[in-house]
Protein backbone atom coordinates (compact mmCIF):
# COMPACT_ATOMS: atom_id res chain seq x y z
CA UNK A 1 0.00 0.00 0.00
CA UNK A 2 2.62 2.15 0.93
CA UNK A 3 4.53 4.03 -2.15
CA UNK A 4 7.72 2.90 -2.81
CA UNK A 5 10.81 5.19 -1.43
CA UNK A 6 13.46 3.97 -2.28
CA UNK A 7 15.85 5.98 -4.55
CA UNK A 8 14.20 9.46 -3.66
CA UNK A 9 15.69 11.14 -1.26
CA UNK A 10 14.75 11.50 2.43
CA UNK A 11 12.37 13.60 3.65
CA UNK A 12 14.13 14.50 6.85
CA UNK A 13 17.95 14.43 7.44
CA UNK A 14 19.43 15.20 11.10
CA UNK A 15 22.90 14.69 11.45
CA UNK A 16 24.60 14.83 15.25
CA UNK A 17 21.77 16.88 16.10
CA UNK A 18 21.72 18.36 19.97
CA UNK A 19 19.55 21.07 21.62
CA UNK A 20 20.21 22.29 25.34
CA UNK A 21 17.50 24.35 26.79
CA UNK A 22 19.61 27.19 29.04
CA UNK A 23 22.61 24.86 29.19
CA UNK A 24 20.36 21.53 30.16
CA UNK A 25 20.90 18.98 27.29
CA UNK A 26 17.37 18.37 26.06
CA UNK A 27 18.66 16.49 22.56
CA UNK A 28 22.44 15.19 22.11
CA UNK A 29 23.61 13.66 19.16
CA UNK A 30 20.79 12.72 17.48
CA UNK A 31 21.41 11.39 13.70
CA UNK A 32 18.44 9.71 11.64
CA UNK A 33 16.95 10.10 8.02
CA UNK A 34 13.22 9.58 7.21
CA UNK A 35 12.39 8.22 3.86
CA UNK A 36 10.03 10.44 1.98
CA UNK A 37 6.25 8.82 1.71
CA UNK A 38 6.69 7.21 5.25
CA UNK A 39 5.37 7.28 8.38
CA UNK A 40 7.60 7.43 11.39
CA UNK A 41 6.81 7.30 14.76
CA UNK A 42 9.00 9.13 17.72
CA UNK A 43 9.02 7.31 21.38
CA UNK A 44 10.57 7.43 24.56
CA UNK A 45 9.65 8.22 27.94
CA UNK A 46 8.79 11.19 29.41
CA UNK A 47 11.45 14.34 29.03
CA UNK A 48 13.37 12.00 26.12
CA UNK A 49 13.38 15.16 24.17
CA UNK A 50 10.53 13.82 21.42
CA UNK A 51 9.12 17.84 21.25
CA UNK A 52 12.52 18.96 21.39
CA UNK A 53 12.80 16.88 18.22
CA UNK A 54 9.96 18.19 16.72
CA UNK A 55 10.51 21.68 17.63
CA UNK A 56 14.30 21.08 16.07
CA UNK A 57 12.80 19.90 12.64
CA UNK A 58 10.24 22.99 12.50
CA UNK A 59 13.38 25.16 12.92
CA UNK A 60 12.08 26.97 16.19
CA UNK A 61 14.41 26.30 18.99
CA UNK A 62 18.59 26.81 18.42
CA UNK A 63 20.46 23.68 17.82
CA UNK A 64 24.06 21.93 17.05
CA UNK A 65 24.50 19.70 14.44
CA UNK A 66 22.25 19.93 11.18
CA UNK A 67 18.71 18.92 10.25
CA UNK A 68 17.34 19.32 6.94
CA UNK A 69 13.41 18.60 6.21
CA UNK A 70 13.05 18.70 2.54
CA UNK A 71 9.53 20.70 1.36
CA UNK A 72 7.54 22.55 3.49
CA UNK A 73 6.08 21.59 7.15
CA UNK A 74 3.05 21.38 9.05
CA UNK A 75 2.10 20.81 12.27
CA UNK A 76 0.10 19.41 14.94
CA UNK A 77 0.58 20.99 18.18
CA UNK A 78 -0.09 19.21 21.53
CA UNK A 79 -4.19 19.35 22.34
CA UNK A 80 -3.13 21.34 25.56
CA UNK A 81 -1.23 23.93 23.46
CA UNK A 82 -4.57 25.30 21.88
CA UNK A 83 -6.81 27.89 24.02
CA UNK A 84 -9.67 25.68 23.63
CA UNK A 85 -11.99 28.70 25.08
CA UNK A 86 -11.14 30.91 22.06
CA UNK A 87 -14.24 31.93 20.08
CA UNK A 88 -13.64 29.91 17.07
CA UNK A 89 -15.77 27.21 15.43
CA UNK A 90 -14.15 23.83 13.41
CA UNK A 91 -14.32 25.44 10.16
CA UNK A 92 -12.24 28.72 11.25
CA UNK A 93 -9.58 26.51 12.97
CA UNK A 94 -8.89 24.89 9.52
CA UNK A 95 -8.83 27.66 7.83
CA UNK A 96 -5.74 29.22 9.46
CA UNK A 97 -4.05 26.24 8.09
CA UNK A 98 -4.45 28.26 4.72
CA UNK A 99 -3.10 31.55 6.54
CA UNK A 100 1.04 31.07 5.44
CA UNK A 101 -0.16 30.85 1.61
CA UNK A 102 -2.68 33.56 1.96
CA UNK A 103 -0.20 36.24 3.46
CA UNK A 104 -0.73 39.34 5.17
CA UNK A 105 -3.58 40.93 4.47
CA UNK A 106 -5.68 38.36 2.68
CA UNK A 107 -8.87 37.04 4.07
CA UNK A 108 -9.42 33.21 3.27
CA UNK A 109 -11.75 33.22 0.02
CA UNK A 110 -14.51 30.73 -1.59
CA UNK A 111 -11.67 28.13 -2.43
CA UNK A 112 -9.88 28.17 0.92
CA UNK A 113 -13.25 27.61 2.50
CA UNK A 114 -14.06 24.47 0.16
CA UNK A 115 -10.57 22.88 1.20
CA UNK A 116 -11.64 23.54 4.60
CA UNK A 117 -14.99 21.86 4.37
CA UNK A 118 -13.98 18.76 2.09
CA UNK A 119 -11.51 18.14 5.16
CA UNK A 120 -13.95 18.46 7.80
CA UNK A 121 -15.36 16.05 5.98
CA UNK A 122 -12.43 13.54 5.46
CA UNK A 123 -12.41 13.81 9.33
CA UNK A 124 -16.24 12.64 9.77
CA UNK A 125 -17.21 16.36 10.83
CA UNK A 126 -19.08 17.84 8.05
CA UNK A 127 -21.60 18.28 10.70
CA UNK A 128 -19.54 19.94 13.51
CA UNK A 129 -18.12 22.89 10.79
CA UNK A 130 -20.58 26.03 12.55
CA UNK A 131 -19.83 24.04 16.12
CA UNK A 132 -17.59 26.14 18.12
CA UNK A 133 -14.32 24.68 19.08
CA UNK A 134 -14.90 24.99 22.74
CA UNK A 135 -18.14 22.90 22.47
CA UNK A 136 -16.13 19.53 21.05
CA UNK A 137 -14.96 16.67 22.76
CA UNK A 138 -10.98 16.14 22.61
CA UNK A 139 -11.19 13.33 20.02
CA UNK A 140 -13.67 16.01 17.69
CA UNK A 141 -10.46 19.38 18.51
CA UNK A 142 -7.18 17.04 17.66
CA UNK A 143 -9.41 16.04 14.11
CA UNK A 144 -10.07 19.40 13.70
CA UNK A 145 -6.28 20.07 14.06
CA UNK A 146 -5.01 17.26 12.20
CA UNK A 147 -7.20 19.06 9.05
CA UNK A 148 -6.10 22.46 9.71
CA UNK A 149 -2.59 20.56 9.05
CA UNK A 150 -3.81 19.35 5.98
CA UNK A 151 -5.12 22.33 4.73
CA UNK A 152 -1.38 23.94 4.36
CA UNK A 153 -0.73 21.19 2.15
CA UNK A 154 2.69 20.62 3.69
CA UNK A 155 4.96 18.06 2.29
CA UNK A 156 5.74 17.04 5.75
CA UNK A 157 3.58 16.51 8.90
CA UNK A 158 5.03 16.72 12.24
CA UNK A 159 2.41 16.02 15.23
CA UNK A 160 3.31 16.45 18.93
CA UNK A 161 1.14 13.35 21.04
CA UNK A 162 -1.88 13.16 18.14
CA UNK A 163 -3.27 9.80 19.89
CA UNK A 164 -3.02 11.05 23.13
CA UNK A 165 -5.90 11.48 25.52
CA UNK A 166 -9.20 11.07 22.68
CA UNK A 167 -11.29 8.24 22.39
CA UNK A 168 -10.53 5.40 20.40
CA UNK A 169 -13.18 6.16 17.38
CA UNK A 170 -10.87 9.42 16.43
CA UNK A 171 -7.28 7.88 16.56
CA UNK A 172 -8.71 5.30 14.21
CA UNK A 173 -9.98 8.49 12.28
CA UNK A 174 -6.55 10.04 12.65
CA UNK A 175 -4.24 6.99 12.18
CA UNK A 176 -6.31 6.16 8.47
CA UNK A 177 -5.99 9.69 7.63
CA UNK A 178 -2.04 9.99 8.24
CA UNK A 179 -1.89 6.64 6.80
CA UNK A 180 -3.58 7.52 3.51
CA UNK A 181 -1.23 11.04 3.46
CA UNK A 182 1.59 9.26 3.38
CA UNK A 183 0.30 6.53 0.70
CA UNK A 184 0.04 9.47 -1.69
CA UNK A 185 4.01 10.35 -0.69
CA UNK A 186 3.78 12.83 2.22
CA UNK A 187 5.90 12.07 5.20
CA UNK A 188 4.52 12.14 8.69
CA UNK A 189 6.50 12.15 11.61
CA UNK A 190 4.64 12.00 14.93
CA UNK A 191 5.36 11.41 18.29
CA UNK A 192 3.12 9.05 20.65
CA UNK A 193 3.41 7.46 24.37
CA UNK A 194 1.29 4.74 22.63
CA UNK A 195 3.94 1.73 22.06
CA UNK A 196 1.29 -0.72 20.67
CA UNK A 197 -0.47 2.04 18.01
CA UNK A 198 3.30 3.10 17.21
CA UNK A 199 4.31 -0.44 16.27
CA UNK A 200 0.92 -1.19 14.29
CA UNK A 201 0.98 1.65 12.36
CA UNK A 202 4.52 3.09 11.86
CA UNK A 203 6.43 1.95 8.96
CA UNK A 204 9.63 3.24 11.12
CA UNK A 205 10.28 4.35 14.45
CA UNK A 206 12.58 6.42 16.29
CA UNK A 207 13.44 5.77 19.82
CA UNK A 208 14.66 8.03 22.38
CA UNK A 209 16.16 8.97 25.74
CA UNK A 210 17.83 12.32 25.63
CA UNK A 211 19.42 10.33 23.04
CA UNK A 212 19.19 8.56 19.64
CA UNK A 213 18.36 4.96 21.27
CA UNK A 214 17.62 3.30 18.23
CA UNK A 215 15.84 3.71 15.00
CA UNK A 216 14.45 2.32 11.46
CA UNK A 217 12.32 -0.36 9.88
CA UNK A 218 9.53 -0.80 13.08
CA UNK A 219 10.75 -4.20 12.42
CA UNK A 220 14.06 -4.21 13.27
CA UNK A 221 14.01 -1.33 16.14
CA UNK A 222 10.60 -2.76 17.75
CA UNK A 223 12.51 -5.26 20.11
CA UNK A 224 12.48 -6.54 23.63
CA UNK A 225 16.37 -5.13 24.38
CA UNK A 226 15.49 -1.77 23.00
CA UNK A 227 12.25 -1.26 24.25
CA UNK A 228 13.72 -1.84 27.74
CA UNK A 229 16.88 0.51 27.13
CA UNK A 230 14.94 3.78 26.69
CA UNK A 231 11.47 2.50 29.28
CA UNK A 232 14.15 1.75 32.00
CA UNK A 233 11.81 1.22 35.02
CA UNK A 234 8.73 0.07 33.04
CA UNK A 235 7.82 -3.53 32.66
CA UNK A 236 6.98 -5.08 28.94
CA UNK A 237 6.03 -7.87 27.84
CA UNK A 238 6.14 -8.25 23.94
CA UNK A 239 4.34 -10.66 21.77
CA UNK A 240 5.31 -9.72 18.39
CA UNK A 241 4.76 -6.41 17.10
CA UNK A 242 2.47 -5.71 19.65
CA UNK A 243 3.52 -4.48 23.67
CA UNK A 244 1.60 -4.38 26.63
CA UNK A 245 3.47 -1.94 28.55
CA UNK A 246 2.20 -2.46 32.52
CA UNK A 247 3.06 0.51 34.79
CA UNK A 248 1.83 2.68 31.83
CA UNK A 249 -0.36 3.98 29.96
CA UNK A 250 -1.99 2.21 27.21
CA UNK A 251 -2.61 -2.02 26.94
CA UNK A 252 -2.56 -3.25 24.03
CA UNK A 253 -5.84 -4.06 21.73
CA UNK B 1 -40.18 66.28 20.23
CA UNK B 2 -38.00 62.88 20.68
CA UNK B 3 -35.89 63.97 17.65
CA UNK B 4 -35.10 67.81 19.60
CA UNK B 5 -34.01 65.55 22.50
CA UNK B 6 -31.83 63.70 20.75
CA UNK B 7 -30.47 66.09 18.79
CA UNK B 8 -30.36 68.82 21.46
CA UNK B 9 -27.00 67.76 22.89
CA UNK B 10 -25.24 67.76 19.32
CA UNK B 11 -25.78 71.53 18.77
CA UNK B 12 -22.89 72.81 21.36
CA UNK B 13 -20.02 72.24 19.40
CA UNK B 14 -17.55 70.93 22.32
CA UNK B 15 -20.21 68.30 22.20
CA UNK B 16 -19.89 67.46 18.88
CA UNK B 17 -16.17 67.06 19.53
CA UNK B 18 -16.70 65.03 22.37
CA UNK B 19 -18.76 62.70 20.35
CA UNK B 20 -16.22 62.33 17.49
CA UNK B 21 -13.35 61.18 20.08
CA UNK B 22 -16.43 59.28 22.16
CA UNK B 23 -16.97 57.34 19.48
CA UNK B 24 -13.39 56.40 18.22
CA UNK B 25 -12.14 55.63 21.73
CA UNK B 26 -14.78 53.35 22.34
CA UNK B 27 -14.62 51.73 19.03
CA UNK B 28 -10.89 51.51 19.29
CA UNK B 29 -11.03 50.41 22.45
CA UNK B 30 -13.89 47.77 22.26
CA UNK B 31 -12.18 46.64 19.13
CA UNK B 32 -8.57 45.91 20.62
CA UNK B 33 -10.07 44.91 23.94
CA UNK B 34 -11.31 41.70 22.05
CA UNK B 35 -7.51 41.10 21.60
CA UNK B 36 -6.71 42.15 25.34
CA UNK B 37 -9.33 39.75 26.32
CA UNK B 38 -8.29 36.16 24.57
CA UNK B 39 -4.61 36.99 25.36
CA UNK B 40 -5.19 37.70 29.08
CA UNK B 41 -3.54 41.41 28.59
CA UNK B 42 -6.20 43.02 30.88
CA UNK B 43 -3.35 43.47 33.17
CA UNK B 44 -1.71 44.81 30.62
CA UNK B 45 -4.65 47.29 29.58
CA UNK B 46 -4.61 48.48 33.34
CA UNK B 47 -0.96 49.48 33.54
CA UNK B 48 -0.83 51.36 30.21
CA UNK B 49 -2.94 53.32 31.54
CA UNK B 50 -1.46 54.39 35.19
CA UNK B 51 2.13 54.13 33.43
CA UNK B 52 1.01 56.75 30.57
CA UNK B 53 0.42 59.28 33.54
CA UNK B 54 3.98 59.95 34.47
CA UNK B 55 4.58 60.97 30.52
CA UNK B 56 1.33 63.13 30.47
CA UNK B 57 2.95 64.30 34.01
CA UNK B 58 6.45 64.90 31.88
CA UNK B 59 4.41 67.17 29.62
CA UNK B 60 2.54 69.49 31.55
CA UNK B 61 6.24 70.60 32.84
CA UNK B 62 7.79 70.41 29.65
CA UNK B 63 4.65 72.29 28.24
CA UNK B 64 4.56 69.74 25.12
CA UNK B 65 1.03 68.10 24.13
CA UNK B 66 -0.48 65.77 26.54
CA UNK B 67 -0.85 63.14 24.10
CA UNK B 68 3.02 63.09 22.93
CA UNK B 69 4.22 62.57 26.59
CA UNK B 70 1.60 59.68 26.90
CA UNK B 71 2.63 58.08 23.72
CA UNK B 72 6.49 58.00 24.85
CA UNK B 73 5.69 56.43 28.11
CA UNK B 74 3.43 53.45 26.48
CA UNK B 75 6.45 52.83 24.25
CA UNK B 76 8.49 53.17 26.86
CA UNK B 77 6.01 50.31 28.84
CA UNK B 78 5.50 47.89 25.74
CA UNK B 79 9.08 48.08 25.39
CA UNK B 80 9.65 47.14 28.88
CA UNK B 81 7.13 44.20 29.60
CA UNK B 82 8.08 42.90 26.31
CA UNK B 83 11.82 42.99 27.28
CA UNK B 84 11.27 41.59 30.94
CA UNK B 85 8.90 39.02 29.24
CA UNK B 86 11.40 37.82 26.36
CA UNK B 87 14.06 37.24 29.37
CA UNK B 88 12.14 34.41 30.66
CA UNK B 89 12.88 34.76 34.27
CA UNK B 90 9.80 37.28 35.60
CA UNK B 91 6.58 36.93 34.25
CA UNK B 92 4.24 39.40 31.59
CA UNK B 93 2.12 40.07 34.81
CA UNK B 94 5.04 40.40 37.23
CA UNK B 95 7.16 42.63 35.30
CA UNK B 96 3.91 44.70 34.94
CA UNK B 97 3.53 44.67 38.82
CA UNK B 98 6.59 46.23 39.19
CA UNK B 99 6.55 49.54 36.58
CA UNK B 100 2.94 50.20 37.05
CA UNK B 101 3.11 51.76 41.19
CA UNK B 102 6.58 53.18 40.02
CA UNK B 103 5.62 55.27 37.22
CA UNK B 104 2.34 55.96 38.17
CA UNK B 105 3.26 56.64 41.63
CA UNK B 106 6.09 59.05 39.48
CA UNK B 107 3.49 60.26 37.44
CA UNK B 108 1.24 60.99 40.36
CA UNK B 109 3.87 62.88 42.56
CA UNK B 110 5.43 65.10 38.85
CA UNK B 111 1.54 66.45 38.71
CA UNK B 112 1.80 67.74 42.64
CA UNK B 113 4.65 69.82 41.61
CA UNK B 114 2.62 71.57 38.85
CA UNK B 115 0.25 74.39 39.29
CA UNK B 116 -3.35 73.94 38.79
CA UNK B 117 -2.26 70.41 40.74
CA UNK B 118 -6.17 69.04 41.62
CA UNK B 119 -7.91 70.08 38.18
CA UNK B 120 -5.37 68.54 36.31
CA UNK B 121 -5.22 65.62 38.59
CA UNK B 122 -8.65 64.66 37.65
CA UNK B 123 -8.63 65.40 34.10
CA UNK B 124 -6.31 62.54 34.06
CA UNK B 125 -7.95 60.39 35.95
CA UNK B 126 -11.62 60.97 35.04
CA UNK B 127 -10.78 62.59 31.53
CA UNK B 128 -12.01 65.35 29.72
CA UNK B 129 -14.08 64.55 27.01
CA UNK B 130 -16.01 67.99 27.09
CA UNK B 131 -12.20 69.60 26.41
CA UNK B 132 -11.11 68.06 23.38
CA UNK B 133 -9.25 70.04 20.67
CA UNK B 134 -9.13 69.46 17.20
CA UNK B 135 -5.33 68.47 17.59
CA UNK B 136 -7.27 65.58 19.92
CA UNK B 137 -10.09 64.20 17.33
CA UNK B 138 -6.90 64.42 14.19
CA UNK B 139 -4.42 62.36 16.87
CA UNK B 140 -7.70 60.43 17.27
CA UNK B 141 -8.86 59.31 13.63
CA UNK B 142 -4.63 59.25 13.20
CA UNK B 143 -4.78 56.12 15.80
CA UNK B 144 -7.64 54.64 14.41
CA UNK B 145 -6.32 54.22 10.72
CA UNK B 146 -3.57 53.26 12.29
CA UNK B 147 -5.35 50.59 14.11
CA UNK B 148 -7.87 49.39 11.57
CA UNK B 149 -4.89 49.15 9.39
CA UNK B 150 -2.95 47.13 11.07
CA UNK B 151 -5.78 44.93 12.07
CA UNK B 152 -6.58 44.64 8.05
CA UNK B 153 -2.73 43.79 7.41
CA UNK B 154 -2.09 41.09 10.39
CA UNK B 155 -5.46 41.14 12.14
CA UNK B 156 -5.79 37.06 11.27
CA UNK B 157 -2.04 36.29 12.27
CA UNK B 158 -2.36 38.31 15.80
CA UNK B 159 -5.72 35.95 15.90
CA UNK B 160 -4.35 33.04 15.29
CA UNK B 161 -1.14 33.50 18.18
CA UNK B 162 -3.54 33.79 20.89
CA UNK B 163 -5.69 30.79 19.58
CA UNK B 164 -2.38 28.56 19.07
CA UNK B 165 1.20 30.34 19.56
CA UNK B 166 3.40 27.03 18.99
CA UNK B 167 1.31 26.31 15.47
CA UNK B 168 1.73 30.25 14.87
CA UNK B 169 5.88 29.99 15.38
CA UNK B 170 5.82 26.40 13.73
CA UNK B 171 4.29 28.26 10.41
CA UNK B 172 7.19 30.96 10.14
CA UNK B 173 5.08 33.99 11.68
CA UNK B 174 7.81 35.38 14.27
CA UNK B 175 5.40 35.34 17.21
CA UNK B 176 7.51 38.22 19.22
CA UNK B 177 6.76 40.88 16.93
CA UNK B 178 3.33 40.57 16.63
CA UNK B 179 3.54 40.43 20.30
CA UNK B 180 5.12 44.16 20.24
CA UNK B 181 2.50 44.82 17.31
CA UNK B 182 -0.45 44.16 19.55
CA UNK B 183 1.01 45.45 22.67
CA UNK B 184 1.66 49.22 20.83
CA UNK B 185 -1.40 49.10 18.88
CA UNK B 186 -3.31 48.70 22.67
CA UNK B 187 -0.93 51.45 24.24
CA UNK B 188 -1.88 53.72 21.31
CA UNK B 189 -5.33 52.97 22.07
CA UNK B 190 -4.73 54.02 25.89
CA UNK B 191 -3.23 57.23 24.69
CA UNK B 192 -6.85 57.76 22.70
CA UNK B 193 -9.06 57.08 25.36
CA UNK B 194 -7.05 58.72 28.51
CA UNK B 195 -8.39 62.15 26.95
CA UNK B 196 -11.87 60.50 26.97
CA UNK B 197 -12.35 58.25 30.03
CA UNK B 198 -9.36 58.89 32.12
CA UNK B 199 -6.94 56.02 33.54
CA UNK B 200 -8.89 55.07 36.07
CA UNK B 201 -11.69 54.21 33.73
CA UNK B 202 -9.83 52.89 30.71
CA UNK B 203 -10.12 49.47 31.75
CA UNK B 204 -14.04 49.72 31.38
CA UNK B 205 -13.62 50.47 28.19
CA UNK B 206 -10.94 47.94 27.18
CA UNK B 207 -12.70 45.56 28.66
CA UNK B 208 -16.24 45.91 29.37
CA UNK B 209 -17.46 45.50 25.43
CA UNK B 210 -15.45 42.49 24.69
CA UNK B 211 -16.22 40.85 27.71
CA UNK B 212 -19.85 41.46 26.62
CA UNK B 213 -19.91 40.66 22.79
CA UNK B 214 -17.98 37.57 24.01
CA UNK B 215 -21.06 36.51 25.55
CA UNK B 216 -23.43 37.07 22.80
CA UNK B 217 -20.95 35.73 19.96
CA UNK B 218 -19.31 32.48 18.89
CA UNK B 219 -16.88 33.62 16.51
CA UNK B 220 -13.65 36.11 16.92
CA UNK B 221 -14.14 38.75 14.14
CA UNK B 222 -18.17 39.22 14.86
CA UNK B 223 -17.16 39.65 18.34
CA UNK B 224 -14.49 42.19 17.57
CA UNK B 225 -16.86 44.40 15.66
CA UNK B 226 -19.77 43.86 18.35
CA UNK B 227 -17.11 45.24 20.64
CA UNK B 228 -16.48 48.12 18.54
CA UNK B 229 -20.14 49.13 18.35
CA UNK B 230 -20.75 48.65 22.30
CA UNK B 231 -17.81 50.74 22.62
CA UNK B 232 -18.53 53.33 20.48
CA UNK B 233 -22.23 53.13 21.48
CA UNK B 234 -21.02 53.54 25.27
CA UNK B 235 -19.47 56.43 24.79
CA UNK B 236 -22.62 58.38 22.86
CA UNK B 237 -24.79 56.77 25.86
CA UNK B 238 -22.42 58.32 28.28
CA UNK B 239 -22.14 61.92 26.53
CA UNK B 240 -26.32 61.71 26.77
CA UNK B 241 -26.35 61.27 30.53
CA UNK B 242 -23.96 64.20 30.89
CA UNK B 243 -26.18 66.74 28.73
CA UNK B 244 -29.46 65.44 30.42
CA UNK B 245 -28.02 64.66 33.92
CA UNK B 246 -24.73 66.72 34.47
CA UNK B 247 -23.07 63.61 35.24
CA UNK B 248 -19.00 63.73 34.43
CA UNK B 249 -18.76 62.27 31.09
CA UNK B 250 -16.10 59.77 31.78
CA UNK B 251 -17.95 58.17 34.70
CA UNK B 252 -21.32 58.03 32.64
CA UNK B 253 -19.65 56.25 30.20
CA UNK B 254 -17.91 53.95 32.32
CA UNK B 255 -21.52 53.14 34.09
CA UNK B 256 -23.03 52.89 30.39
CA UNK B 257 -20.65 49.85 29.46
CA UNK B 258 -21.20 48.25 32.52
CA UNK B 259 -25.26 48.44 32.38
CA UNK B 260 -24.51 47.04 28.52
CA UNK B 261 -22.47 43.98 30.00
CA UNK B 262 -25.22 43.48 32.52
CA UNK B 263 -27.72 43.23 30.02
CA UNK B 264 -25.77 40.94 27.86
CA UNK B 265 -25.13 38.90 30.70
CA UNK B 266 -28.90 38.54 31.52
CA UNK B 267 -29.79 38.06 27.57
CA UNK B 268 -27.17 35.13 27.21
CA UNK B 269 -28.00 33.86 30.63
CA UNK B 270 -31.86 33.28 29.11
CA UNK B 271 -30.23 31.97 26.23
CA UNK B 272 -29.17 29.00 28.32
CA UNK B 273 -32.05 28.62 30.11
CA UNK B 274 -33.98 28.63 26.76
CA UNK B 275 -31.63 25.99 25.53
CA UNK B 276 -31.91 24.01 28.80
CA UNK B 277 -35.84 24.25 28.34
CA UNK B 278 -35.81 22.53 24.74
CA UNK B 279 -33.53 20.35 25.70
CA UNK B 280 -35.94 18.73 28.57
CA UNK B 281 -38.63 19.14 27.07
CA UNK B 282 -37.52 17.24 23.71
CA UNK B 283 -35.64 14.54 26.28
CA UNK B 284 -39.56 14.11 27.96
CA UNK B 285 -42.32 11.60 26.93
CA UNK B 286 -43.66 12.62 23.68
Amino acid sequence: MKRAAAGSPPAIVALDLSVAYEGRPALTGVTFSVPAGTLAGVLGPNGAGKTTLLRALLGVVSHTGSVEVNGSTSYVPQLSAVDRTFPVDALGVVLMGRYPRLGWLRAPRANDRRVAAELLDQMGLSDRARSPFASLSGGQRQRVLVARALAQEGEVMLLDEPLTGIDVASQEVVLQVLADHCADGHTVCMTTHDLAQAARVCDRLLILDGRLVAEGPTREVFRPEIIRAAYRAELLSLDGETALVHHGVHPAP
Amino acid sequence: MTLDWLLDPWSAGFMRRALVEAVLAGALCGALGCFVLVRGLAFFGESISHTIVLGVALAFLAGLPVSLGAAALAAVTVLAVQAIGAGGRLSRDTAIGILLPSLFGAGVALIALSEGYRSRLEDVLFGSILGVTDADLILAAAVAAAVAGALLLAGKELALVAFDRSTARAMGYSVRLLDLLLLGLVALAAVVALRAVGNLLLTALLVGPPVTARMLCRRFWPMVALAAALGAGAGIAGLYATWYFDVGAGPAIALAVGCVAVAASLVAQGRRWERRRAATAGAGPQ
